[in-house]
């Protein structure tokens, strides 16, 4: 039997009509239309599917849709700091570091750093290597992912 | 030439904006929302081998929400395939393995469809199964897989289907030059050795999936996650349809490395059967078991040697288990021949086969033939310069033919960076400084190999260049952007060519009804065929503004060059037009407003067109010579450092480098990328990636957590890794450039193994090295 909820994504509200065991990551894409979180193996393993619940990293294709219900929900859809065009300097370095391949990782991949700099402004690069070893990229090798995660916290750092 | 502006500068990518905010579309998009959408699924046979005795869909049909279940009677009668027509879009009467297909579910949501698939009834008839393709290549194997397999029609490539040892065997392919058994008689020292590979795939991180909408007329729009023109022509011909009926279209793949899968053919089934569209996407264990995986093959491989150091004679038999269907078998297997392009072999000998078994099916895995063949013979070639007394790097600087030489298999060699990209790559792993001394159980090893990777001479690209009134050159191409960057090396060429900003050039792809044939994203290609392709139409297009700006200029076409928008006389540049003064009076007063009228004083528009064509020479059916079989190859050298634990079986890649002849560097940031990832991709497929089969003939592994590909744990960053590139123009690249795509992960298990053998004296022969296989080799060297 489906269920009407309200989930809090991106500071908007959205009311949707879900099955209880649907995970997160189906209803941002099916019934919200947020498609930028990606859906890959639905075993936890990649990250594609990472979004931020309350501040943490968490990957959507686990958690269920239900649970998610009077928590904040952020996808790569709503870090932008004007809520438009402007971009993150996550989004930015990614972009200047050529760290975007096939661009399917790349979204749970920011989302996952995001989490990391909020937590640890200016991690080395040990730190970055660790905090981003559950998100999979088949295209980069990492070399340059971690390489922009890098300077958008030197970037972050320098603007505070 | 004048200097180059945008070629050979690190410009931005064109599509990572959209793919940092999540607004880049990949076919997983398409079909969300769309009222009367079906969802696929599809059943799969749980045998490796048996006959389908009875099918019953009554129960699965009565379901609530189930719009229909087929079976293979609702598919068609002819059988396809790639290179042998040998399969059914749906099993007809037999499974050949698990994970042949076997019903099609169409269901009102995707639960309903998932549901259904359990209440399919299937009666089978197990029948005795072939795993081993030693075994099943005798003559006399007492199973065979394909009774009509003599009668079965081949599209192309007929010849690699005769003189076959077997009733299993559909491929077999040689190479002969010289004389090898000379070559042995003459030779000081002779070496033996047999390797082996295991399967692996490529786990793109988007699943396969696709969406069908069945039109009116009776043809379909077909969305996929795959390649464009690479599945259109055998989608046409699993369906008996013509071209023009299926309209194939792509977006952002999330990935290729040559990946391929059927969910298109369901999709379209059940679309067609229904009426209706139908989205199917694979979960990540349906990826494993429908995708195609890299060719297992067992090597025998005996090098005959001079004590000067000169190769005299090499033979190699090759055995690939090719799995149920042949599918891109046979070429992957007669396409592996082009592995041994960088080493003069004056007596040479190939043969490979490729064997039916009741194992999932083999295709395209980046470096498609070559990767697994240099498993081989890179090992082999340091076991030779150890036998030699020689240096590895010195013996390989020996052997590396030059420009000029005529290769083993026929071919003038051209554009060979080799011998400086070894020099490069052994300076920077310090390959001649003594080893780091053991810590504990963990010894140290650095260890090199030398790979190439062919691309095709038998293809084609076409592109078209429309010139907007508005200064924007819109090029349409028929290739695939699977992240490699083909749209911004594109954007590059054609900026180049009309000197202006890469921000006036638009790309249009990934439509079968409105971009032109191209043989599509592989083989190493793109950026050599479907650049070329730009330039030609460019220059077309830039002919067809000189004819018109000439007469209004007072001048000849001939005089006339193009920068910025701007058309003007060579010698006197101040005399000018703007494209859009090309256009009729409302056109140029338009200028980016909405009045439509961008047409030209005489009618029609600006378009040039053109197609680039390889122009292969033929090939010798029995010789496997060719004065022309491969448009270009590119070489590339890497190094690894590695850490063994002796005890675990563990081993670490601690640094890492590669350093590759591009011809020419379109992008070289870009092209550092590839490099990176092909050194990533190849390190999984060195240590970690294998399929593991119960003795049943099912894959025990098929997800990310038992699949283990690298994380950011695995893979050397920083300083530790290192790329650098060659250039040695190519007579027929844009610029001078060619491919690299495959060829950056082609060396990297063979450096691997070789630095492995270099830390602990022992010879991994299987691949992957897992710390089980590792141990036993350190137990047994």
């Amino acid at each position: 039997m489906k269920k009407l909820i309200e989930l809090q994504i991106n500071g908007d509200t959205y009311e949707v009509l879900i099955e209880p065991w649907w995970n997160l990551a189906r209803v941002l894409r099916e019934q919200v239309g947020l498609t930028g979180t990606k859906i890959s193996c639905e075993t936890g393993d990649c990250g594609a599917c990472t979004v931020l619940i309350d501040g943490k990293a968490v990957k959507s294709c686990l958690y269920p849709a239900m649970r998610a219900r009077g928590k904040e929900i952020v996808t790569i859809e709503g870090i932008s700091p004007n809520r438009k065009d402007e971009l993150h300097p996550l989004q930015e370095a990614f972009i200047n570091h050529f760290a975007v391949q096939c661009g399917y990782c790349t979204p749970g991949m920011i989302m996952t750093a995001k989490a990391l700099l909020d937590e640890n402004p200016k991690p080395t690069e040990e730190q970055v290597k660790e905090y981003l070893s559950g998100n999979l990229c088949r295209c980069t090798g990492y070399v340059k992912i971690i390489e922009a995660v890098m300077a958008a916290a030197d970037k972050t750092e320098a603007e505070v | 030439m004048t200097e180059l502006t945008t070629v050979g500068k690190s410009v931005i990518k064109v599509d990572a904006f959209d793919k940092v905010t999540g607004k880049a579309k990949y076919a997983s998009e398409e079909g969300i929302g769309v009222p009367g959408m079906l969802y696929g699924k599809v059943l799969f046979s749980p045998f490796a081998h048996a006959e389908i005795l009875k099918i019953d869909t009554s129960k699965a049909s009565r379901l609530r929400g189930v719009r229909a279940v087929l079976t293979g009677k609702e598919t068609p009668k002819q059988r396809s395939g790639m290179m042998i027509d040998d399969r059914h879009v749906l099993c007809h009467e037999r499974v050949r393995f698990v994970g042949d297909a076997v019903a099609v579910v169409a269901a009102d949501s995707a639960d309903a469809a998932e549901e259904a698939l359990e209440l399919i009834e299937v009666e089978y008839r197990e029948l005795p199964a072939l795993f081993d393709p030693e075994e099943a290549m005798k003559p006399d194997c007492p199973v065979i897989l394909h009774q009509d397999l003599q009668k079965y029609t081949r599209p192309i490539y007929g010849y690699l289907g005769r003189d076959l040892p077997g009733p299993n065997v559909h491929t077999h392919h040689k190479v002969r030059k010289g004389d090898v058994e000379r070559g042995f008689k003459e030779a000081d020292l002779i070496i033996e050795n047999r390797f082996q590979n295991d399967r692996i795939i490529h786990c793109q991180l988007e699943p396969f999936n696709a969406v069908c909408y069945p039109e009116s007329d009776g043809s379909i729009t077909l969305w996929t996650s795959g390649r464009l023109y690479i599945n259109h022509g055998p989608l046409c011909r699993a369906f008996g349809m013509p071209p023009s009926k299926i309209r194939l279209r792509n977006g952002y793949l999330g990935a290729s490395f040559g990946t391929t899968a059927r969910p298109e053919r369901f999709a379209a089934l059940a679309a067609m059967k229904t009426g209706k569209p139908v989205k199917m996407v694979y979960t990540r264990e349906e990826c494993f078991i429908d995708g195609l995986n890299r060719l297992p093959k067992i090597i025998y491989i005996k090098d005959g040697l001079k004590k000067d150091g000169t190769i005299v004679a090499r033979q190699l038999k090759v055995i690939v288990n090719c799995g149920a269907y042949a599918d891109h078998g046979p070429l992957t297997i007669r396409n592996g021949a082009f592995h041994a392009s960088q080493y003069r072999l004056p007596n040479y000998k190939w043969d490979a086969y490729g064997v039916y078994t009741n194992e999932p099916c083999v295709g395209p895995v980046r470096g498609f033939g070559s990767a697994e063949a240099l498993w081989a013979t890179e090992q082999q070639m340091d076991i030779d310069a150890e036998a030699l007394g020689m240096d590895a790097v010195e013996f390989r600087l020996k052997n590396t033919v030059d420009e000029g030489e005529i290769d083993v298999r026929g071919q003038k060699v051209h554009s060979i960076g080799a011998k400086e990209c070894l020099r490069k790559a052994a300076d920077w792993i310090g390959l001649d400084e003594p080893a780091r001394p053991p810590e504990g159980r963990i010894r140290f090893g650095k260890g090199i190999a030398l790979g190439n990777k062919y691309t095709m001479a038998d293809t084609a690209s076409a592109a078209v260049v429309k010139v907007h009134v508005d200064g924007t050159i819109e090029v349409f191409h028929g290739g695939d952007e699977c992240g490699q960057g083909l749209n911004t090396v594109l954007t590059q060429i054609a900026a180049e060519d009309f000197r202006v900003s890469p921000d006036k050039i638009k790309i249009v792809w990934g439509d079968s009804a409105r971009v032109p044939y191209d043989f599509g994203s592989a083989s190493s290609r793109s950026t050599l065929y479907i650049g070329n392709a730009v330039r030609l139409a460019g220059q077309d297009a830039k002919r067809q503004i000189f004819e018109i700006a000439g007469p209004i200029l007072k001048t000849a076409p001939g005089n006339l060059e193009t920068a910025d928008g701007i058309v003007f006389v060579k010698e006197f540049p101040e005399e000018r037009l703007t494209f859009s003064d090309l256009f009729l009076p409302a056109a140029r007063e338009a200028r980016g407003a909405l009045k439509m009228a961008a047409c030209l004083e005489g009618g029609g528009e600006i378009i040039g067109k053109a197609t680039f064509w390889g122009h292969p020479s033929a090939e010798d059916t029995e010789t496997g010579q060719g004065e022309k079989l491969a448009m270009s190859y590119d070489y590339g050298v890497q190094g690894a450092e590695v850490a063994v634990d002796t005890e675990t079986g563990m081993v670490k890649v601690l640094r890492f480098c590669s350093a590759f002849d591009t011809g020419r560097t379109i992008n070289p940031k870009m092209c550092e990328a590839q490099l990176e990832g092909g050194a990533g991709m190849g390190i999984g497929s060195a240590l970690y990636e294998g399929f593991v089969f119960s003795d049943k003939g099912e894959l025990l592994n098929p997800n990310l957590h038992d699949y283990r590909i690298c994380s950011t744990q695995q893979v050397p960053s920083g300083e530790k890794m290192k790329s650098m590139t060659v250039e040695d123009p190519h007579q027929e690249g844009p610029f001078g450039a060619k491919g690299i795509g495959e060829n950056a992960m082609c060396p990297t298990a063979p450096a691997i193994a070789n630095a492995i053998y270099n830390a602990t004296g022992a010879r991994l022969t299987h691949l992957p090295m897992t710390p089980e296989r590792v141990l036993k080799a350190i137990k047994e060297k």
